[in-house]
């Protein structure tokens, strides 16, 4: 499981780098007014799995 | 020291990977996915933004016309008569919130028959607080526009984000439990 995982994330890496180095790119951004706090949102989303989920073994 | 190397290296690899950890994975998997989905094909497309922010403002006119408000709609601008209106833009639809809060539904485990009740529910809530969050931001601009810019800042906090944290805990506590009802 821990190898299968270790080769997805290094293919992911690798192509992500291989599409940037090839110059592709977002479109631009168009100008908006974010929803403020979603990064807090998921930090608080981390901390309550974080809680639920640091002493479970399976 | 080779057949002591083969029994190692076997256990090595069924050692199982933490819960935890897998979360992280799967979290950072799905944001990433999500992100790749919606800055290369749901914003140049633009007709998802474009449905939530329309049916968001004719709803929200609806709403306020069911409560005795006189409003008008056009396209994306809500005003309610004589006062001055409020255009929502696609980054106020709310579809970056709704990408996270499904996020964290889908990385944390569970079975997958609640949470795609719990992804539909949470999802159709959030769009149902944003129609209420247009109307509030219709009334609030009509009486007190001077405030606009903080109620527009601060308005997350009230309508979504308790929604959000309430359903996520709740998703940690059923996702555990064994239901008679759905199973799982």
């Amino acid at each position: 499981m821990r190898y299968k995982l270790h080769t997805l994330m290094i293919t992911l890496i690798s192509i992500t780098h291989t599409l940037m180095a090839q110059g592709i790119d977002f479109p631009d951004t168009p100008s908006q007014a974010p929803i403020g706090g979603l990064g807090l949102l998921g930090a608080i989303g981390g901390a309550i799995a974080w809680n639920k989920l640091k002493n479970r073994k399976k | 020291m080779v057949p002591s190397l083969g029994i190692n290296s076997k256990i090595e690899k069924s050692k199982p990977i933490s819960p935890l950890a897998l979360f992280l994975i799967k979290a950072g998997g799905v944001y990433a996915a999500w992100q790749f989905l919606y800055n290369l094909v749901f914003l140049p497309d633009g007709r998802l933004d474009t449905f939530l922010s329309l049916s968001g403002v004719n709803l929200a006119g609806s709403l306020l016309a069911l409560l005795g408000w006189e409003v008008e709609v056009s396209g994306r601008i809500i005003t309610c008569i004589g006062e001055k209106g409020v255009e929502i833009q696609n980054g106020c639809n709310g579809l970056n919130l709704l990408g996270l809060y499904g996020g964290f539904i889908i990385a944390y485990p569970g079975p997958w028959t609640k949470r795609s009740l719990f992804l539909m529910i949470g999802l159709f809530v959030l769009f149902i607080a944003n129609i209420l969050r247009i109307a509030f931001f219709a009334v609030f601009n009509a009486n007190l526009p001077q405030y606009f810019d903080i109620a527009h800042n601060y308005s997350s906090y009230v309508f979504f984000y308790p929604i959000v944290l309430l359903f996520w805990y709740l998703w940690t506590v059923i996702s555990d439990e064994n239901d008679i009802l759905i199973p799982g």
